[in-house]
């Protein structure tokens, strides 16, 4: 974009921002002159208010070029002036006209798109009205232009500009989240520096080992420990000072997190301020008198628990204007004041949550009535009715489908606004409560968390079943070609970011029953990330990241596998929520998976199984034979090698002797005595170098015995080239 | 908050209501019915928050066979149990949920069919057995009816560690 536009863009958006504080100013101006409980003295002073709001509007609207509504302003401006010096009445101004006139302007310089559509221009209409009243002539609105519900509602509160998600931050919030970010400079420091000390660290392991391979320099047994046990006090120290430094960042991003949430909370009030217009629009629209009162308006809550409450208490209020309160003579035979009221109040019960109660002093809910449309819209049977006590027969009102009006008016009545009253309170993890009596009037209570536990998690669906899996735990989501997938050392792995992950299939970890694996060469893969460890896991599908409410699994499902809670999706599906800690575990626990993957092997390379427990020497045989090209898979002990063994194809076994579990003469005979493995040369190499050994290992069916202590690379490839030479 | 206080009002009212029945001469009690198999069964209805038809149950992977999984009741997430699975009766297709409430704990229980609640006097029920019960359906075994309706101690079943699952990746 050219500067100069862009400029002008920024302007234009600041200019709105302003605007926007000067219409709510002069509209809550107007509601007070109109309310009439005003003294003269006070009503002096806020029509000099409103005149310099006015007024400074117009000179906002000059400053971005805005001749049209300058102009308006300007006229506007005279009626006030006007008034302020007793030239014309307050009588003879319609409050009617001049709310006209602000809604004109608000959707002139909100939605200047939807005026053009109008065929009468409202701009000039505007101006030409205030000139009438100017004149002293009679003026009267014939119709109105603009729907006011959308004016109220939406204007200028959600419009879609960017500046409009602005918020107002104390300076000393701010200024103590700087701080606090500041300080996570040492962070910095800290893995400045162990960078450096565990740059030593691998500095003594290689003088260690050196010492330790070279047969001139070797040590002593005593020297060796020793050797050792100066490492491993480095490691200790290490450690040490890493769960200190671990404690001082927590505690550094804990603070930061929890003063950044308080950025985000904003004063009830701002949820409210554009009511008392609504509420005048609307009672006014169904001849009824109504006022609203706040209380609490300074309590501040989580800008998302405001952001979302927003729609409900519109409705909450619409509502009982529309059938709580009653008309005012209906409300006068009653012996009540010709006047409704609706109060709304915030109050703090505890440090996380907060109360806002809704009160009307209307007729009340009609549970007869309530419970004649449960039964007809079917929600409920007449028997199951019967059972509910009179306050969860009035939790019915909150299900779609549901309305005690005879009739459907333009506002409420098709009974589908307190659904999403419930909805949104439920979502937010906050309670509903509801309070009637007949002719006193209705009270909503709404308990809300003054902070969000947002959760966010990935959707996946694997054998039909949807689950979600936590976000903060996926490091990674990537699609892999299943030639990718490698067995080591029998168990499955995949390589990311130049790592081997073990990797599983999410149906194989849950234990799903999968009727047919799909024959798909793109997998989706999620790497999971827990216990200091990370996995990739497969599923069917990956589908978009969600913000959801996780909710126990409840006491009787006090530990479930692999299940950490639920959440209730929009639609009312119930979806378990994976629990990232157990799933990693259940993948380190299966030594072998269940399911078979066929390793693309070349099949030039003749395989060959190195069995040893130490993996220093396994690593050591490994790349050795790999360079003489064989293909090599490995195993820890003698039990690792069977399983292989009877799950692919092995030209050789390379053995060590002493192994846990199942040692190197053990296997020997048991590949002998094996129908379809007896034909594999096996090659014992060991540090036993007894000729009793030796001759153990041939009785028992060794095709060749290496022995470590002198141990040639050279030796190794002539012996097993012997016994299956390379292609 | 609320909840803690009706749940504290209903102890009251539960211990009050003891105290006096002991001056009585017998002790009513409403029982709702419910068949799971061949078999009819009862509990005390005082445990029973609603009875809901069962639909969109969730199922949860790799868990017992008494656990049929989660469903929404009202935006709230409840756990079902199988009992005939607890009982070892033959498995049978449920149609019904009846949830159940005490101190705290709240699930629902899988039944075949729902009839209508009957009341009964405690003493009146057959208590001392020679059906030879076990496990769970001994220990929640309260009497049994003279049309032999098998009434269970509500409290007993709900507060029975052999329906509460607690599984860990070893």
């Amino acid at each position: 974009m050219d500067k100069e536009a862009d400029f002008a863009a920024k302007l234009l958006a600041t200019f709105r921002l302003e605007a926007k504080e000067h219409l709510k100013e002069l509209s809550d101006g107007l509601l007070a002159l109109e309310s009439g409980k005003l003294s003269p003295e006070q009503q002096k002073e806020k029509i000099e208010t409103i005149f310099r709001e006015a007024h400074s509007l117009k000179g906002a609207a000059r400053a971005v070029n805005q001749t049209i509504i300058q102009n308006v302003c300007q006229i506007l401006e005279n009626v006030l002036a006007a008034w302020k010096q007793e030239k014309i009445v307050p009588q003879q101004v319609d409050f009617d006209i001049l709310y006209y006139v602000l809604d004109v302007i608000t959707q002139a310089i909100f939605q200047p798109e939807n005026l053009t559509k109008l065929s009468e221009d409202p701009i000039k209409d505007a101006v030409q009205k205030l000139m009438d009243i100017l004149e002293g002539k009679q003026v009267t609105l014939k119709q109105k232009p603009i729907a006011v519900e959308t004016l109220s509602e939406k204007v200028p509160s959600t419009s879609p500009e960017k500046a409009e998600n602005t918020i107002r931050v104390s300076v000393s919030k701010l200024d103590k989240l700087f701080q606090e970010t500041e300080e996570l400079l040492v962070a910095k420091q800290i893995l400045g520096q162990w960078l450096e000390h565990l740059g030593d660290l691998v500095r003594n392991f290689s003088e260690t080992e050196e010492k330790f391979s070279d047969p001139t320099l070797s040590p002593k047994k005593g020297q060796q420990s020793k050797l050792i046990k100066t490492l491993e006090d480095k490691l200790r120290n290490l450690e040490t000072n890493a769960l200190q430094q671990r404690r001082l960042v927590n505690g550094m991003i804990d603070t930061l997190l929890e003063d950044a949430k308080k950025v985000l909370m904003q004063p009830f009030s701002s949820l409210w301020e554009a009511f008392p217009r609504m509420v005048r629009d609307i009672s006014h629209s169904l001849g009824k008198e109504v006022s609203i009162n706040f209380q609490g308006g300074d309590i501040e809550i989580d800008r998302r628990v405001l952001e979302e409450m927003k729609d409900p208490l519109i409705h909450l209020v619409r509502n009982s204007i529309d059938h709580g309160i009653e008309k005012p003579e209906e409300r006068t035979a009653k012996n009540k004041p010709p006047h409704g009221l609706i109060n709304i109040k915030a109050l703090q019960v505890s440090s996380n949550s907060v109360e806002l109660i809704i009160q009307d002093d209307g007729k009340g809910i009609d549970i007869e009535a309530v419970k004649r449309s449960a039964v007809k819209s079917g929600i409920i049977s007449k028997e199951d009715l019967n059972r509910l006590s009179d306050k969860e027969t009035l939790m019915l009102i909150f299900q779609s489908g549901i309305s005690t009006s005879p009739t459907v008016t333009e506002l409420s009545g098709r009974g589908i606004g307190l659904g999403i009253v419930s909805e949104k309170v439920d979502r937010l993890g906050g309670q509903l409560v509801i309070d009637t009596k007949t002719n006193e009037g209705t009270t909503f209570k709404i308990i809300l968390p003054l902070t969000l536990a947002t959760f966010r998690g990935i959707q996946v669906d694997v054998s039909g079943r949807e689950y979600i899996i936590p976000t903060y735990n996926i490091r990674h989501v990537l699609q892999i070609d299943t030639s990718s997938i490698k067995t080591v050392e029998n168990k499955l792995v995949v390589h990311f970011e130049d790592k081997a992950l073990p990797f599983a299939y999410l149906s194989d970890l849950l234990k799903l029953q999968t009727k047919q694996k799909e024959v798909s060469n793109n997998l989706q893969i999620l790497i999971l990330a827990s216990l200091g460890k990370t996995a990739a896991i497969a599923v069917d599908k990956i589908s978009s990241e969600k913000e959801v409410l996780v909710k126990s699994l409840g006491k009787q499902l006090a530990r479930v596998k692999n299940i950490g809670a639920a959440t209730i999706m929009e639609a009312g599906k119930v979806v378990p929520i994976l629990n990232p800690q157990d799933l990693i575990r259940s993948m380190l626990k299966d030594t072998l998976l269940t399911f078979q993957y066929e390793v693309t092997a070349v099949p030039k390379k003749k395989t060959i199984l190195i069995v040893e427990d130490a993996i220093t020497v396994r690593i050591l045989f490994k790349s050795i034979l790999e360079a003489a090209n064989y293909r090599v898979v490995t195993a820890s002990d003698g039990v690792e090698a069977l399983k292989i063994l009877n799950s692919e194809k092995i030209d050789l076994v390379l053995s060590d002797v002493e192994m846990p579990r199942m040692d190197g003469f053990t296997l020997t005979a048991t590949i002998r005595e094996s129908e379809h493995l007896k034909e594999i040369p096996i090659v014992l190499c060991t540090g036993r170098s007894s000729p009793v050994d030796r001759k153990k290992g041939f009785s028992l069916g060794a095709n060749a015995y290496i022995e470590k202590t002198t141990f040639k690379q050279d030796v190794l490839i002539e012996t097993i080239n012997n016994l299956i030479p390379t292609g | 908050m609320t909840k803690d206080k009706a749940s504290i009002l209903k102890e009251r009212a539960i211990a009050l209501a003891r105290r006096l029945e002991k001056e009585e001469v017998k002790e009513r009690l409403l029982v709702q019915v419910f068949r799971l198999g061949t078999e009819t069964y009862g509990i005390d209805a005082r445990y029973i928050k609603e009875v809901l038809a069962l639909k969109n149950v969730t199922e949860l992977p790799n868990v017992p066979l008494f656990v049929v999984g989660l469903m929404n009741v009202r935006r709230r997430i409840v756990s079902l149990i199988d009992l005939k699975v607890l009982f070892d009766l033959p498995a049978e297709e449920s149609y019904y949920v009846i949830i159940l409430e005490s101190n705290d704990i709240e699930f629902g229980i899988v039944v075949d069919a729902i009839e209508k609640p009957i009341e009964i006097f405690k003493e009146d029920l057959e208590s001392s057995l020679q059906l030879s019960l076990s496990g769970l359906r001994q220990e929640s075994f309260m009497g049994l009816t003279k049309t032999g309706i098998i009434v269970l101690d509500g409290y007993k079943l709900i507060n029975s560690k052999s329906i509460i699952l607690k599984e860990f990746v070893d």
